[in-house]
């Protein structure tokens, strides 16, 4: 399994679980040439960003760790362009990470970080 | 479980000297990226404040909002430091949001540092603020903690809380009151041997919050007379009270002692800097003077403090209050001591002792004697010398209760004083000529002592003002010979 194959797993694992815990999927992948966004959902009237991250080993930290801050910075100018794209205002928009680490080929630890981070 | 945008507005305020300046919290919540900003000129404590909300505020139970929350901190050119402003802050967020009810901090000041778990903790200046909400007739509220100090405030009302979910309450506020209740000397002048004349003068120096310095060699008790001078000062009356725990309670320090009507005692040791003494810092916090504030500034070994710490004790001494001027403005702090100093006649400390020999030069005690400094001498309104006693005197001290009799002579004297509109350290002039109701002899004899001593203009007017409160202390209309001589021998530093 290469690294794509294991992201797109994570990805769809994060949305069966976000589906799970009520929230409304609405978009996936979206991307623009400087990134993407793994998951757009919503959660109530709150939109949600979600940024995926899958890892088999722990030897480079936790999956979490991985979200540094340039590449929040890099998340939080993506979202600029999304709602200026889609044209929608929410009322309330929240940064969620998800890390997944995966132990054996059939089971993995899912961890859901609410509002991981903000744009200050 | 919707976010609900929305504005709020909670007064609050930030310390100045030692006045709490009205602060306005703006709290805008709003559409837009989750962001959380502080706006308004805070200092780093102030900036820290978004992580203590914010855990705060979930550690509560409460929700944080994913929304762009901007706070301004108003007027914004004013400088604000310090932690209490989380409490307005996460108060605002509330409300803005919807979670607490406006009417619950409407007429209100708040202040209070948060703990990351929601709990209150107190800050420093709670005295200023509390008089600040009193003066705009608004509900104090603060940490609990802050319970006993506050209660000094006349006509306030105010709300302890522990918790930030508490903010919701509505209990009573509770109005305070302050009454100076007991207060017990912290030592008494009667466990101090001999010294009979050092004692009269030290009751002469209190009656007349007159400025006073001690010469005498190493062990003579110079340091244990001037401790006990709160004991036979009068209690501080509520309003002085007030004043000086408003200083003790912005420099950090803890008010009840000072509430108890007892005078504080504030004894710098020498090596202390020049803004540990006056003041000063960013924020300004108050210096020894001003904690000495209708108290008693000691300092012993008065020659090894520095020139230019000396020298900055002269406009205090002069103007009662102390000014500090920076670029964000004037900062005024009371400063109404009494001047107490000990000093060594020589750097070895026996010239003049009958049973030790000095071992110094000529130069070297000059040199030492001129390091005090003529501004500071001249404001010396009684100069005595303190020598060691007899051991046999020693041996025979009893634990007496002279100060409680010292001091009802001292606040009776005082009472005179007070009928002349003007305290005695205060007489000049004519007024001064007037109090004492001199007759043509004993003019003539204040020329005498004045020319013999080569007194200058103010060493006469300082001579007349120990005179005139010896003259209170006899309660006696005017002042007699007997006055003026005893006044004529605390005039030692003009033989030295």
């Amino acid at each position: 399994m290469d690294k794509q194959e294991l992201g797109r797993k994570g990805e769809d694992a994060a949305t069966a679980y976000l589906e799970r815990v009520g929230l409304t999927v609405v978009e996936r992948n979206w991307s623009t040439k400087s990134g993407e966004i793994d998951i757009v959902a919503l959660d109530g009237e709150t939109l949600v960003l979600v940024e995926v991250k899958t890892r088999r080993s722990m030897r480079t930290g936790t999956p979490e760790e991985a979200v540094s801050p340039t590449k929040q910075k890099r998340l939080i100018r993506l979202a600029r362009a999304y709602l200026a794209s889609t044209g929608i205002e929410p009322l309330a928009v929240r940064f969620d990470v998800i890390g997944i680490r995966v132990l054996s080929a059939d089971r993995a630890l899912l961890r859901h970080h609410r509002s991981a981070f903000d744009v200050t | 479980m919707s976010d609900r945008c929305g504005q709020a507005t909670i007064r609050t305020g930030t310390l100045q000297g030692v006045d709490a300046v009205p602060v306005e919290v703006q709290v805008d919540v709003g559409r837009g990226l989750p962001a959380f900003r502080i706006v308004g000129l805070g200092d780093v404590a102030v900036q820290e404040a978004r992580e203590r909300v914010r855990s705060a505020i979930r550690s509560c139970g409460l929700r944080f909002p994913d929304c762009r929350v901007t706070v301004n901190l108003a007027p914004a050119p004013l400088r604000k430091h310090g932690t209490g402003f989380d409490l307005p802050i996460a108060a605002g967020i509330l409300v803005a949001t919807g979670q607490v009810d406006e009417n619950s901090v409407g007429r209100s000041w708040l202040t209070g540092e948060l703990a990351l778990d929601g709990g209150i903790r107190p800050v420093n200046g709670i005295l200023s603020h509390a008089i600040a909400a009193a003066r705009e007739q608004r509900v104090l509220v603060c940490s609990s903690d802050a319970d006993h100090e506050i209660r000094a405030v006349d006509s306030l009302h105010w709300r302890g809380i522990n918790d930030l979910v508490d903010i919701s309450g509505t209990e009573v506020a509770v109005q305070g009151h302050l009454r100076i209740v007991s207060q017990e000397c912290t030592m008494d002048i009667g466990a101090i041997a001999g010294h009979m004349s050092a004692k009269r003068a030290l009751e002469v120096a209190a009656a007349g919050g007159l400025n006073l310095l001690m010469v005498g060699p190493p062990g003579s008790g110079k340091t244990m007379l001037a401790r006990c001078l709160p004991g036979i000062l009068p209690p501080m009356s509520a309003v002085e009270a007030l004043e000086t725990a408003v200083v003790h309670s912005v420099a950090g320090l803890s008010p009840s002692q000072v509430l108890n009507g007892t005078r504080p005692f504030r004894a710098p040791h020498h090596a202390s800097t020049l803004r540990g003494l006056v003041g000063g810092g960013s924020p300004v916090r108050p210096g020894e003077v001003s904690l000495a504030h209708n108290g008693v500034l000691f300092l012993d070994e008065l020659p090894e403090f520095g020139p230019s710490t000396l020298q900055a004790l002269r406009q205090p001494m002069e103007d009662r209050r102390i000014t500090l001027v920076r670029a964000e403005g004037r900062i005024e702090l009371p400063a109404d001591f009494m001047f107490v100093a000990a000093a060594n006649p020589c750097p070895c400390g026996y010239l003049g002792d009958p049973s030790k020999h000095c071992t110094c030069t000529d130069g070297s005690i000059s040199r030492y004697a001129n390091r005090i400094g003529g501004p500071v001498m001249d404001r010396i309104d009684i100069c005595l010398r303190v020598d060691r006693i007899d051991p046999g005197l020693m041996m025979n001290a009893k634990d007496g209760s002279e100060s409680v009799t010292m001091r009802s002579r001292v606040v009776e004297a005082r009472r005179i004083a007070d009928t002349r509109n003007c305290k005695n350290r205060f007489l000049s002039g004519t007024v001064l000529l007037g109090a004492c109701n001199l007759d043509p002899g004993m003019l003539r004899h204040v020329e005498d002592i004045a020319r013999n001593a080569h007194l200058s203009g103010r060493g006469i007017t300082r001579l007349m003002r120990v005179a005139r409160t010896i003259a209170d202390l006899e309660t006696s209309e005017s002042v007699k010979h007997e006055h003026l001589d005893e006044a004529a021998s605390y005039r030692l530093m003009e033989s030295i």
